[in-house]
C-alpha cells in the first residue's frame, strides 16, 4: 500500500503571505516565541544565507539593507490554515495521517489511484483554495515518500509532485539524496555514518541490516528497511498524541511563586483543552521549570515533578490543580526562572477511562467535565480565555484581567488573526 | 418549522451551530456523532448556506466605497471563496499593484478590466506587466441593518 506525503512549503511564511501578497518573491521570515530566532524562511531569505534558528538580533545585523520582513509567530493563524489544507486533503484522499502542523501522510490502495497528473492537480487545488503552496511525494513507504517530496519541492519540472513507483526510480533518488536529508536519521548518528564513508542514502543501503540494528538500534534499522521499500514505520498511533505539552520561555525571568503559578495554570488549562479536543483523558501531569542556562552568573536550577491523578481526567479544574501542586513541590526561592511547561502523559480515549473502585468523586467529576465543555464552547465563540479559572489570571483585582502569559510574550511583529477573529479580518478597499 | 407571513417566509435560525470554518478536518476523526444530527433538516444553518467550501472560504471586511452602487458599504463583511475559478462578471477580491481591491471582473475584446460599483471610479485595465491576482470570488455580502445589536 503506497503512501503519500503532503508538505506545505515554508509553511509559516506562506501563511503570512496569503494575506500579504505583496511579500511574494521577497525575503520573509517568521520568528519563534518571544521573537527569539528564525523558525521559517522564504526561499529568498534562504538565498540570503539566513540559517534556520538565527537569533533575531543577528538577523538585524545580517540584513544590513533592511529588506527582510520578519513576523512574530501567529499560531492561531497557522493552526487555522493547517486545518484548511488537511481538510482538503482528507476530502480528496480520505485516509490521511496528520504528522505535524505542515505535513500529513496519506495512504492509497495503489499507485494508479493517484497518478502524477492527479497529484499535480491536488497540489494545485490546495494552493488555489488556501493560498498555501504544497509539495507531494508518493512512494511505497513513508520514508521514501519523504524523499520523493523533497524532489517535488526542489525541482520545478516535477510540478510539485514526485512519484517513486519503480526500483529504478528509487535507487536513482537515493543516490541523489544526502544521508542527512533522510527522515529518521538523527543528527548524532550522521558523523558516525560519515566516518564509514556513507554520504548518500544509497550508500547507507549497502550496510547490513543486522549490523545497523546492533550498532544503532531498531529505529535506524527500520529506516533502512523503509528505504528498501518495506513499510514498517507506523505513526498512525500518534494520531491521538501520547503526550501533550505546553511550554514557554519567558520574555522576562520570573522569580516569585505566585506569578509562576499563574503561568503554569495557563499552560495546564491549554493542555487540558487540547486533551478534550482529541477526546482523551490523561492520568499524569508533569510540570517542569528551569533557570536561564545562558546566564551563568545566576543560580542554576531546573526540576520537574509529575502528579498522578486517581482517575484519568480532562477537565481544566483537575489538571490545573494537579499542576499547581506539582509546581509547589519543586519551586525553589531565589531562582530566576526562564522556562516552564506542563506535559500530560498516560493519555487514553475519554470513553475508555478506568474508574477507580475507591473513586467517590464521580459526581463532582461529571460536573467538572460538563463545566469544561461549556467553557470550551464559550471560549470558542467569544475568543480564547473569555472564561478561565481565577488561577490563570495574574491579579484578580487588577484592571489587567488578561491571562498573564498572553501579555508576557514578546510579539512585536504579529500579523492579524485574519481567519479567526472578527475584528482582524482582511481589509478590502 | 417554517411559518408563512405574506411574501416573507420565516425559518427558525440554527443558533446552536458552532460551525466555524473549516469544519472538515475535525469531522474526520470525531468519535461521537451528535444525536441532534438526526433532526438537522428542521433548522437552518446559515454557515452551511453561506459557506459551501469551508476550507477555502475566508471572510473580509469592506473599507471605502468602491461598491456603494451595489449596496455594499464600509464595514460590510464579504464571504470569499478562493477555490472558485474567476468568470466574467464575478465580484472578486483582487490584489493589484500592492493593494486589495473589491472589483467586478470584466472581459472585453480580449482585455481584462476591473470595474467598481461606484461611478466615481474609473475602470482599471489589467496590463500584462501589472502585479495582479484574483485572490478570491465574493459569494455573499453581509450587512448589518440595525445598530442596536
Amino acid at each position: 500500500m503506497p503512501y503519500g506525503l503532503v508538505d506545505c512549503n515554508n509553511f509559516f511564511v506562506s501563511c503570512e503571505r496569503v494575506f500579504r501578497p505583496e511579500l511574494n518573491n521577497k525575503p520573509v521570515v517568521v520568528l519563534s516565541n518571544n521573537d527569539g530566532c528564525v523558525v521559517s524562511r522564504s526561499n529568498e531569505a534562504k538565498a540570503m544565507n539566513i540559517p534556520m534558528g538565527m537569533p533575531f538580533y543577528q538577523l538585524k545585523e545580517h540584513d544590513k539593507n533592511n529588506i527582510v520582513t520578519a513576523f512574530s509567530s501567529n499560531y492561531v493563524l497557522y493552526g487555522d490554515m493547517s486545518h484548511r489544507v488537511m481538510s482538503i486533503l482528507s476530502n480528496t484522499i480520505g485516509n490521511i495521517i496528520p504528522y505535524s502542523i505542515d505535513e500529513s501522510f496519506f495512504a492509497i490502495d495503489n499507485f494508479q489511484q493517484l497518478p502524477h497528473t492527479k497529484a499535480v492537480a491536488l497540489a494545485k487545488n490546495i494552493h488555489q483554495s488556501t493560498g498555501i503552496p504544497v509539495s507531494i511525494g508518493i512512494a511505497p513507504t513513508k520514508t521514501l515518500a519523504k524523499v520523493a517530496c523533497k524532489f517535488a519541492k526542489k525541482l520545478k519540472g516535477y510540478k510539485s509532485a514526485c512519484i517513486i513507483n519503480t526500483d529504478e526510480k528509487r535507487m536513482k533518488a537515493l543516490q541523489l539524496t544526502a544521508i542527512e536529508d533522510v527522515w529518521g536519521i538523527g543528527r548524532r548518528t550522521i558523523p558516525t555514518l560519515k566516518q564509514k564513508g556513507i554520504v548518500t542514502a544509497a550508500d547507507f543501503l549497502r550496510l547490513n541490516e543486522k549490523d545497523i540494528r546492533r550498532e544503532f538500534g531498531l529505529p535506524l534499522a527500520q529506516t533502512w528497511k523503509e528505504l528498501n521499500g518495506i513499510d514498517c514505520i507506523d505513526i498512525e498511533k500518534g494520531d491521538n498524541k501520547q503526550s501533550i505539552c505546553t511550554s514557554r520561555s519567558f520574555a522576562q525571568m520570573v522569580d516569585n511563586e505566585e506569578q509562576l503559578q499563574t503561568h503554569i495554570a495557563n499552560f495546564a488549562a491549554q493542555c487540558a483543552m487540547k486533551l478534550r479536543k482529541q477526546h482523551s483523558a490523561a492520568q499524569s501531569v508533569m510540570v517542569f521549570i528551569s533557570s536561564n542556562r545562558f546566564r551563568t552568573d545566576l543560580q542554576q536550577y531546573s526540576n520537574a515533578c509529575t502528579q498522578m491523578l486517581e482517575v484519568a481526567a480532562s477537565n481544566t479544574y483537575e489538571i490545573v490543580s494537579a499542576a499547581s501542586l506539582a509546581l509547589h513541590k519543586i519551586f525553589k526561592k531565589g531562582v530566576q526562572y526562564k522556562k516552564a511547561g506542563v506535559v500530560l502523559c498516560d493519555i487514553s480515549p475519554a470513553n475508555a477511562i478506568q474508574t477507580s473502585m475507591f473513586d467517590e468523586n464521580q459526581n463532582r467529576r461529571d460536573k467538572d467535565n460538563r463545566l469544561s465543555a461549556l467553557i470550551d464552547s464559550i471560549n470558542k465563540a467569544n475568543g480564547r480565555d473569555t472564561i478561565c479559572l481565577a488561577a490563570q489570571l495574574s491579579e484578580p483585582n487588577n484592571d489587567n484581567t488578561q491571562p498573564l502569559f498572553n501579555n508576557n510574550l514578546r510579539r512585536e511583529h504579529l500579523s492579524e488573526r485574519y481567519t479567526t477573529n472578527w475584528n482582524e479580518l482582511l481589509k478590502v478597499k | 418549522m417554517a411559518t408563512q407571513n405574506n411574501q416573507i417566509e420565516f425559518f427558525e435560525p440554527e443558533t446552536q451551530s458552532y460551525m466555524s470554518i473549516p469544519l472538515a478536518g475535525s469531522d474526520v476523526h470525531a468519535g461521537f456523532p451528535s444525536p441532534a444530527q438526526d433532526y438537522a433538516e428542521q433548522s437552518i444553518d446559515l454557515n452551511r448556506e453561506l459557506v459551501r467550501h469551508p476550507a477555502s472560504t475566508f471572510y473580509a471586511r469592506v473599507v471605502g466605497n468602491s461598491m456603494q452602487d451595489e449596496g455594499i458599504d464600509e464595514g460590510d463583511v464579504l464571504v470569499v471563496d478562493k477555490s472558485l475559478e474567476p468568470q466574467n462578471g464575478d465580484m472578486a477580491v483582487c490584489f493589484i499593484d500592492g493593494e486589495f481591491a473589491l472589483k467586478f471582473i470584466s472581459q472585453r475584446k480580449g482585455k481584462l478590466f476591473l470595474v467598481s460599483g461606484n461611478k466615481a471610479y474609473k475602470d482599471i485595465e489589467v496590463q500584462p506587466e501589472s502585479d495582479f491576482m484574483v485572490w478570491g470570488i465574493v459569494t455573499y455580502t453581509i450587512k448589518k441593518r440595525n445598530s442596536r445589536i
